[in-house]
C-alpha cells in the first residue's frame, strides 16, 4: 500500500506538471517562439498573445513585432495578427514547417519606438544597408534632376541645322554693288576725256580759223595744227579703243554675274533625306525624365524585395549555440523552420498609380542554403487594374540570384508632360500602358529590360526650342503627330541597385524625328526657293543695269567720239588743203 | 476513501520535503546531475524530469542538484563537446545515427550537437560514481541536514510544518 500510494503521489506530482504544461501552453509555445526567433535574428522578437491548438496544427498569433537586425529601430516586419498551420509530420522531426500562414495588416519597415537590438549597443548593425541606401538614394535624386537636362543640353547642341539664305550674305549682291559702283565712275572719266578732246579739237579749230597777215606765220600755223590733229587722232583712236575695252568689260561683267549666280546657287542648303534630328536623342529628350521614374520605382521594387526578406546569413546575427551540430555521412539537413506558403497584403507604387496588392510569399526561412527552393514572393494587384509582381531572391549559392518580373497587360497612365523646357515640351493626355519587367541581379550585377508600349496617345508639342524650328514648326510639327498614338519603350538596366544605370531606345524619338526632318526639309526647301528668285532677280537687274547704263554710256561716248572724229577729219582736210595752197602760192 | 488521501498526501508531503532515505536522496542527486548538465533545449533533460518524478527519488535533490550542475554544464562545454563530436563523428556509427536522425521525436534530443551528446555521455559515466559518492554522505549526514533545513523559515514555510518532528525515515 506505501508503495502504491508513493507511485500514485509521483504519477500526480507528474499529472500536475503536464496539467501546468498544459494550461501554460500558449505561453510556453510564445516563449519557444519568442527565444527561437531571437536566436535566429539576432533581434528582438515581441508577440503579445499566443493561442495554440495542437491536435490541428494552427498558431495564432497577435500583435507580432519581429525587429530588423540590420536597423533595431525599424521592424522587420510586423502583423497585428497570424494563423499558422504547421505541418505535424515534420515538427516531430523538429522542422517547424509552416504549410500556410495567413497575416493582417502586416507592414514591413515600420518605426519602432525602442531599440530592437538584442545587445545594449544598438547600432552595431544600423549603418549597413539602408544608411547606404539613403545616401544612395540622395545621388539618384541628383540623377533624376540632372538627366533629363543633360538630355536636352545634349539634343541641342547635336542640332546642325543647314542655314538658310536669309541669313547669309550672296556674293552676287556683292559683285553686282561693286559692279554698280564701278561702272558710273569710269563713264565719268572717259565723259571728261572725251570732252577734253573737244576742247582740244575746238582750240585747234579757233586756231585754224584766225588769220595772219604774213603767209609765212600763216602756213606755220597750219603745219602745227596739222601737227595737232594728228595727235588728237591718235587721243581718239584711243579713247575708242578703251570704249570697245568697256564693252568686252561689261560682257566679262554680265559673264562674271552669271557665274557668280551660279555659285551662289550651289552654295544654297541642299535639302538630303538625311536626318537632321538625332532619334535616339530625340527620345532621350522626351522620354528621360519618365523613364527615369519608371526605373527608379521599379528598382525601388526589386530594393523593397531583397530588403525585407533579408539574407539571413547576411543580415542576421543569431546566438552562438553551444558545441556544434554534426552531419552525419548520407543525411540532408533540412531547414529547421520554413514557411512554405504565406499570405501577405500591401500598396505599391508602380507608373505614377497606387495599387492595392495580396499574394503568396514562398518558402522563406533562416537557412536558405538547406533548401530546394528559392524564395518566391508572388502578388497580384486587386481591382481592375491587371499587374503581376514575381519575385525570387535566391540565396542557395554563394552568389545571389535574385529576379523581379513585373506585368500588366493594361495599365491607366494619367496625363504628364514629356520632354524639357530647355529643349522641346510635350503634353500627353491619358493613355493605356503595357509592362514587361524582366530583372536580374547576380551577386550585386543588375541587369535586363523593361518594356513599355503606349497606346491610345495623344501628343501635343507645347513648345520647341527655337534651334529646332521654333513655334512655327512646332506649330506645324502638331499636325504631323496628330495621327501618332502609340510608341513603344525598351529600357536595359546595368549598374547595381544603390547606383543604377540605364539606357532606353524607344520609336516615338524616331517618329518626331521623321516629322521634324520632313519639316525642317520641306522649310529648308522653301527658302532655297526663295533665295533663287531672289538671285534670278538681282542677276536680271544687274544684266538689265549692264545692258542698260553701261552699254547705252558706251554708245553716247562711241556716239560722241565718232562726232569728234568727223570734225577731227574735216580740219585735217582743211589743214591740208590750207598747206597745199599756201605752198602754191 | 479519507484514509486513502491522507496517506497520499502524507507521502507527498515527504516526498516534497525531502527527508527520504539516502538512497532516494542520492538517486536525486544523480537526476539532477544529468538534468543540470544536459542543455535544457534538448528534449532529454523533460523526458529524465518525467523518469525523475516517477522514480523514488528525492525531487528536492533533483531540483537542487540540476540547479547546481547547471552552472557546472556550461564549464564542461569544451570536455563535452569534444567527447560528443569524437563519438558523433565516429565512423560505424553513422548509419546508427542517421537512423535516430529519422525517427519522430528523437531529433528533438539534439542529439546531434556535440555538447549534449557529450554531457549526455559524461552524465551517464559519472551516474554510478556520483551515486556511490552520495549515498554514503547523505547516510552520515542526514540527520544534522534534517534539523539544519528544519530550521530554516522558507523550508517550513514550504512544508507548512510548525517545528513538528519530521517523518519516521523508512529505510525500503
Amino acid at each position: 500500500m506505501n508503495r502504491i500510494s508513493y507511485l500514485l503521489t509521483r504519477v500526480i506530482i507528474l499529472g500536475l506538471l503536464l496539467l501546468a504544461a498544459w494550461v501554460g501552453m500558449d505561453s510556453l509555445v510564445r516563449v519557444a517562439i519568442v527565444n527561437n526567433g531571437q536566436q535566429m535574428t539576432g533581434a528582438k522578437v515581441e508577440i503579445g498573445k499566443v493561442r495554440t491548438s495542437l491536435s490541428a496544427g494552427r498558431i495564432f498569433l497577435q500583435d507580432v513585432r519581429i525587429a530588423d537586425p540590420r536597423n533595431p529601430m525599424l521592424n522587420l516586419v510586423q502583423a497585428d495578427a497570424a494563423f499558422v498551420d504547421l505541418d505535424p509530420q515534420r515538427l516531430l522531426h523538429r522542422e517547424i514547417v509552416i504549410e500556410h500562414g495567413t497575416t493582417h495588416q502586416i507592414m514591413f519597415g515600420a518605426p519602432r519606438t525602442q531599440s530592437g537590438s538584442l545587445t545594449a549597443n544598438a547600432s552595431v548593425h544600423s549603418d549597413a544597408p539602408f544608411s547606404e541606401s539613403e545616401s544612395t538614394l540622395n545621388t539618384n535624386e541628383e540623377i533624376e534632376t540632372d538627366h533629363p537636362r543633360q538630355a536636352a543640353l545634349r539634343w541641342l547642341d547635336s542640332l546642325s541645322l543647314p542655314s538658310t539664305v536669309e541669313g547669309r550674305n550672296l556674293e552676287l549682291a556683292s559683285v553686282s554693288a561693286e559692279i554698280q559702283q564701278r561702272w558710273p565712275g569710269r563713264f565719268e572719266q572717259k565723259s571728261q576725256e572725251v570732252n577734253q578732246l573737244r576742247r582740244a579739237i575746238e582750240a585747234v579749230r579757233l586756231s585754224m580759223n584766225t588769220r595772219e597777215d604774213n603767209p609765212l606765220r600763216d602756213e606755220e600755223r597750219f603745219l602745227e595744227a596739222n601737227a595737232e590733229l594728228g595727235r588728237l587722232q591718235v587721243q581718239l583712236d584711243s579713247l575708242e579703243a578703251s570704249l570697245l575695252d568697256f564693252e568686252r568689260e561689261a560682257f566679262s561683267d554680265r559673264e562674271r554675274l552669271i557665274s557668280t549666280k551660279q555659285s551662289d546657287e550651289a552654295a544654297m542648303p541642299v535639302v538630303s533625306t538625311s536626318h537632321s534630328f538625332d532619334s535616339e536623342k530625340l527620345s532621350n529628350v522626351l522620354l528621360m525624365a519618365q523613364q527615369k521614374q519608371h526605373v527608379d520605382d521599379i528598382v525601388e521594387w526589386f530594393r523593397w524585395f531583397r530588403m525585407t526578406v533579408p539574407d539571413p546569413q547576411r543580415d542576421f546575427a543569431p546566438a552562438p549555440i553551444r558545441g556544434r551540430d554534426v552531419t552525419f555521412s548520407g543525411d540532408k539537413p533540412r531547414p529547421g523552420f520554413l514557411i512554405r506558403n504565406l499570405e501577405l497584403d500591401g500598396e505599391g507604387q508602380f507608373a505614377g498609380r497606387h495599387f492595392s496588392f495580396s499574394g503568396v510569399a514562398h518558402n522563406i526561412t533562416p537557412t536558405p542554403d538547406l533548401h530546394d527552393q528559392p524564395v518566391r514572393i508572388e502578388l497580384r494587384a486587386q481591382g481592375k487594374q491587371h499587374l503581376i509582381v514575381d519575385c525570387t531572391l535566391d540565396r542557395r549559392d554563394q552568389v545571389d540570384r535574385d529576379t523581379l518580373y513585373i506585368s500588366s497587360p493594361d495599365i491607366d497612365v494619367e496625363s504628364n508632360m514629356l520632354g524639357h523646357p530647355l529643349a522641346l515640351v510635350v503634353s500627353m493626355g491619358d493613355a493605356r500602358m503595357q509592362v514587361d519587367v524582366s530583372l536580374q541581379m547576380i551577386g550585386d550585377d543588375l541587369s535586363g529590360d523593361i518594356i513599355f508600349r503606349y497606346s491610345d496617345v495623344t501628343l501635343f508639342v507645347d513648345r520647341l526650342n527655337d534651334l529646332a524650328g521654333g513655334e512655327d514648326i512646332a506649330r506645324r510639327l502638331n499636325q504631323e503627330i496628330s495621327t501618332l498614338d502609340q510608341y513603344q519603350t525598351i529600357v536595359s538596366l546595368n549598374g547595381t541597385l544603390d547606383n543604377p544605370g540605364f539606357t532606353f531606345e524607344s520609336d516615338l524619338g524616331q517618329q518626331f524625328a521623321s516629322a521634324l526632318n520632313g519639316l525642317t526639309n520641306e522649310r529648308t526647301q522653301t527658302v532655297a526657293n526663295d533665295s533663287r528668285q531672289q538671285l534670278e532677280q538681282i542677276l536680271s537687274r544687274e544684266i538689265e543695269y549692264l545692258d542698260r547704263t553701261v552699254s547705252r554710256n558706251i554708245e553716247q561716248l562711241i556716239s560722241a567720239l565718232n562726232s569728234e572724229r568727223e570734225i577731227l577729219n574735216q580740219l585735217e582736210r582743211v589743214a591740208s588743203e590750207a598747206i597745199r595752197q599756201n605752198r602754191i602760192r | 476513501m479519507a484514509n486513502l488521501l491522507q496517506k497520499i498526501w502524507r507521502s507527498f508531503r515527504g516526498t516534497v520535503r525531502g527527508f527520504d532515505s539516502s538512497r532516494q536522496l542520492a538517486f536525486g542527486v544523480v537526476f539532477g546531475m544529468m538534468i543540470g548538465i544536459i542543455p535544457n533545449d534538448s528534449l532529454l533533460v523533460p523526458a529524465l524530469v518525467v523518469i525523475a518524478v516517477l522514480s523514488t527519488a528525492n525531487l528536492l535533490c533533483v531540483l537542487l542538484s540540476a540547479v547546481v550542475f547547471s552552472c557546472v554544464g556550461t564549464l564542461l562545454d569544451p570536455v563535452t563537446h569534444s567527447l560528443g563530436n569524437t563519438i558523433l563523428t565516429h565512423g560505424p556509427l553513422q548509419e546508427t545515427f542517421l537512423w535516430l536522425s529519422g525517427l519522430p521525436l528523437v531529433p528533438w534530443t539534439r542529439f546531434e550537437n556535440t555538447v549534449v551528446t557529450g554531457s549526455l555521455a559524461i552524465s551517464l559515466a559519472a551516474a554510478l560514481p556520483v551515486y556511490l559518492i552520495a549515498r554514503p554522505v547523505f547516510h552520515r549526514l542526514q540527520p544534522a541536514l534534517e534539523s539544519g533545513l528544519m530550521q530554516s523559515h522558507f523550508v517550513r514555510w514550504l512544508l507548512g510544518s510548525r517545528r513538528e518532528p519530521s517523518e519516521p525515515v523508512v529505510e525500503n
